[in-house]
Formats: C-alpha cells, structure tokens, sequence
C-alpha cells in the first residue's frame, strides 16, 4: 500500500503540491488526471523516492521513506518499476542492455541465457521482438517508450508508475498497453499508477481514478463516479471543455 | 546613520535606502548561493569517497573511462607539452644569451617549469577542457532527460555507476599523462637546445639531473591529484545539477569548464604556497 499524507512540494517560489492526500492499495490500478503540469509527475517521482516532500510524508508498506537513508532508500526502489514521461532510454546501451539493467543491477539473474530470455519475453509483451541489437536512438518515439514499458516490468516489480504511457503512441498500440497494464494487475498482482490525460486509456485501466487539481487531489473514484461526478472541476476536465471553472491560464 | 542632510529630499533618502535594501539581498542571495554549491560538493564528495570503496567494482566502465580520459587525450597533451618545451627553452636560451653572452641552464628551467608548473597546470587545464567539458555534457543530457532519475529506479546509485568511474579515471589518468607531458616537454627542449642553441646533450642532461631532487617531481605530482580531483567534482556535479534542457546542458558545459580552468590556477597559488611550507618541491 502506498499512502501520502499532507505532502507539500515547492520549486523556488512555485507550489506545485500543497498538502497532497493519496492511499493507493494494494493490487489496484489508480490514475491520476490532471492538467500538464499540475504536478501529477511529480507526485510519482515522490512515491519512487525521487523527490523528498517538504512537508508531509509517503508511506510506501508503512515504511515512511521520505526520511530514509539512501541505502536503505535504494531498497525500497527495488520494488518500483518506473515508465518515464520520454522513456529515459539509457542511449549508450541497445534495448536488450536497457532492458536486462535492473535485472543486472539487482542481481536478480546472474544466467545470461536467463537474462536474454527475459529480455525476449518483455519485448514480446509490448510488441517489438527481434530489436535487442537496435540503439535508443535508432527507435520512434512510440518505440522508445515500448521498451521503457519493458524495462520497467522486466524486474517483476511489485509496484510499477506509469508516466504517459500512451502518449506519443499510436491507437492501436495505445489499446495493447492498456491490456499490458490490466495484465500486469491480473496475472501478476501488480499494484499500478498510471498518469495519463487520455480519458479512454483511464476509463479502461483504472480501478480508481484521482483528479489532481491545484496541488490537491480534487476528486477520487471509480471510473463511474468520475464519468458521473457532480464537481464542475472534475466534470469539465472528463469532459474536455475550455469553458468551465478551469480556464486556460490555470493550469491547476 | 543617516541624517538629514539640507539639500537633500525625504524621496532621495528612500531612494537610497531602497538601492541599500536590493545591495543587501543582492549581496546575501550569491553568499546563500555560493554557500549551497560547496555544501553540496562537499556532500558529492564525501558520497564518492563512501561509494569508491564500496564493492563490486565496475571494471568495464572504469576502464573505459580511464581510456577516454587518458588515451584519448595523449595527442593533445603531446602537442601542448612539446610545444611548451620548446618554447621555454627559446626563451630561457635568448634570455641568458642576453645577460650573460651564452645560453646557460636552460635544462633546468624547462625541467624544472615543466617538472613544478606547466606540466600539472597545462596537462590539467586540457584535460578540463577535452574531458570535464564531455562529462557534463554526457551526465547533463542524462539528467535532463531522466536517464539519473532511471538509474534510481532501476537500483543502480547514480554516483557509484557514473561519477565513480569517472572520478578514478581522472585521478589516475591526470598524473600519469603529467608524467608522460613533462618528459615530451623536456624532450622538445633538448631539441632546441641541442639542434638551435648548439648546447652539448650532456649539459642539458646534467643541468636537469644536478638539480632537480625527488621532492621537486613530488611537487608536481600531488599538485596533479588535486587537479584531477577539481575537474572530476566541478564537471560531475555541474552534469548532476543541470537543468533546463539543450540550453541548460550547454550553460552547464560551459561553466564547468571555466570553473575548472579558473579553480586550478587559483587552488595551485595555494597549493603551492603550502607544498613549499612543509618543504616538499
């Protein structure tokens, strides 16, 4: 279970979260929504341990680790896969070296012909087998953030954030990653966090969905008491009109 | 204190208040500023060291580090060094050929200026302009696009994969090319001293080995792991505090550069002001 409490963060004199309240549980899928740059982001960055909260804290298990110490930090991440808004490919590795990093890193593996088979396997999940040998900068954008979805789930990890994932991706592809993200829930009882602004990717995926609006959740329910919500904030946002309480300076 | 003085109206004395207040905050706002950058290189620092000694080591990457600061930058040590060799000894050669009607000791002042001085400095400096300038570069464009922030998640500590390496490849590589451009320096003027200024080789040879002591070499040395250390933190810490895309990855660039260069000239008055004190060199 994740859970944040009254977390508040600022950028020089910009507040971008002010006293933030989150429970994720355990196993389900939870979107947040929200205007770019409205600080959903960073509200991932400080669930992984990324960011620290000026005020407030992130519980992640009941373990408080905006106070921990970087060792004992960095085994808390061990429990995260994270998809990056621009797939933060490492570009001096080719995909199969990005993919098997973690497993690597963590010792997860030590069998290459294991390690390999991994890599094999995650690739087959998003859709893009035969391409181990191809550099970062070689791929699309679409790709790239394929085989950043790929390195985030080739560790098994219990909890994985999604960052856009269908953003910059084609429709069709776009459905398949919403099948990969319930996938991951059903087979492997992954807990997901999904930031997105595609409605039909939210509707689909989610358990619960979070309107994040003004540094604070606005709303949280499932998909049906969003679709149906009486907030006018929450109302105008699923409906995606510029007329309405949010107008296009405010960018919440 | 200020009193009122006759002539002088109540806005004028608001105005100057005023411009008071903004010297304060200008003033204040760089002191917190500069203070904030050495705590944190500080804190980088002491994280190095911590990580340097903490196992497995990454030989694959260290190695190619030490490649890319050692062997990559040996034709541009070479051609500074020789070329700082000879003219040194041009110069020493004309100088003593004025004053004293024959160019004398020219081998001790290019052995010693390379051995002390221009061997340490000059090797530093080009290796903070060709090297620290790619490492900012390279750790800048990763932070901004949220390749260190990957490193974290994939549990892998962001200094031990990419500042280690790099750190030891420059306190290694920056002595051992000192070495390398303090013996071409001579060697370029020997050249001129022997072929231009018709100097016998064994005076040239003596004029240096008469002279020059263990601790002189030592001087240069220690001078050198020192600068290898300035331009591994100022680049890895300004790539690790980039922000703001393309434009921050080259205002990045360019100031690790330039804080490097200036760095080294002024820690070496230092330097050597304290190596001379406890009577090394």
């Amino acid at each position: 279970m994740i859970k944040l409490t009254g977390v508040y963060k600022k950028f020089n004199s910009q507040e971008v979260l002010r006293g933030l309240d989150l429970t994720i549980n355990a196993g389900e899928t939870m979107v947040i929504i929200g205007r770019s740059g409205c600080g959903k982001s960073v509200t991932l960055k400080h669930i992984v341990g990324l960011m620290k909260p000026d005020k407030g804290s992130v519980e992640v298990d009941d373990v408080n680790i905006s106070t921990l110490p970087p060792l004992e930090l960095q085994s808390i991440q061990k429990k995260f896969g994270f998809l990056f808004q621009g797939a933060a490919l490492f570009d001096s590795m080719n995909v199969s070296d990005n993919i098997s990093f973690g497993l690597r890193t963590q010792h997860l593996m030590n069998d290459e012909k294991q390690i390999q088979e991994r890599v094999t396997e995650c690739l087959r999940l998003v859709g893009l087998e035969g391409i181990e040998r191809t550099m970062p900068s070689e791929l699309s954008g679409g790709m790239r953030k394929r085989v950043g979805l790929a390195r985030a789930i080739a560790a098994k990890p219990q909890y994985i954030l999604y960052d856009e994932p269908t953003t910059g991706v084609d429709p069709i592809m776009s459905d398949a990653v919403n099948d990969l993200i319930i996938n991951m829930k059903e087979k492997l009882g992954v807990t997901s966090i999904v930031v997105t602004h595609d409605m039909t990717s939210a509707y689909t995926v989610a358990d619960r969905i979070a309107m994040m609006y003004h540094g604070v959740i606005q709303q949280v329910g499932t998909p049906d008491e969003i679709k149906n919500t009486a907030d006018p904030v929450v109302k105008q946002f699923v409906a995606g009109t510029a007329k309405g309480p949010i107008t296009l300076e405010d960018r919440g | 204190m200020h009193k009122h003085l006759p002539g002088e109206s109540i806005e004028q004395k608001i105005e100057e208040r005023i411009e008071e207040g903004r010297f304060i905050k200008f003033l204040g706002k760089n002191v917190v500023g500069i203070a904030d950058h050495i705590g944190k290189l500080v804190m980088l620092f002491l994280q190095i060291i911590f990580w340097t000694f903490r196992r497995p080591y990454d030989y694959k990457n260290i190695n190619k580090q030490m490649n890319e600061v050692g062997v990559n930058s040996l034709v541009v040590a070479s051609l500074t060094s020789v070329s700082v060799g000879m003219v040194l000894a041009l110069q020493m050669g004309a100088a003593s050929k004025n004053i004293l009607g024959e160019p004398l000791y020219v081998g001790t002042a290019v052995g010693f200026s390379m051995v002390k001085e221009l061997g340490p400095v000059l090797t530093s400096i080009v290796i903070a302009g060709r090297v620290g300038a790619a490492i900012t570069a390279e750790l800048g464009t990763m932070r901004v696009t949220e390749q260190i922030d990957a490193l974290y998640t994939l549990g892998a500590n962001p200094v031990k994969y990419l500042v280690v390496p790099r750190f030891l490849a420059c306190i290694v590589m920056v002595p051992i090319l000192t070495i390398y451009s303090n013996i071409l320096g001579i060697l370029g003027g020997f050249f001129v001293s022997v072929y231009k200024m018709a100097i016998p080789s064994t005076r040239y040879y003596h004029d240096i080995v008469d002279f020059m002591r263990g601790k002189d070499i030592m001087h240069g040395l220690i001078k050198c792991v020192v600068f290898g250390i300035i331009i591994a933190l100022i680049s890895c810490y300004k790539g690790f505090t980039t922000e703001g895309g393309a434009e921050g990855v080259g205002k990045a660039t360019t100031q690790s550069v330039v804080i490097s260069m200036v760095l080294i000239l002024v820690v070496d008055t230092f330097l050597t002001n304290i190596l001379q004190f406890v009577g090394i060199g």
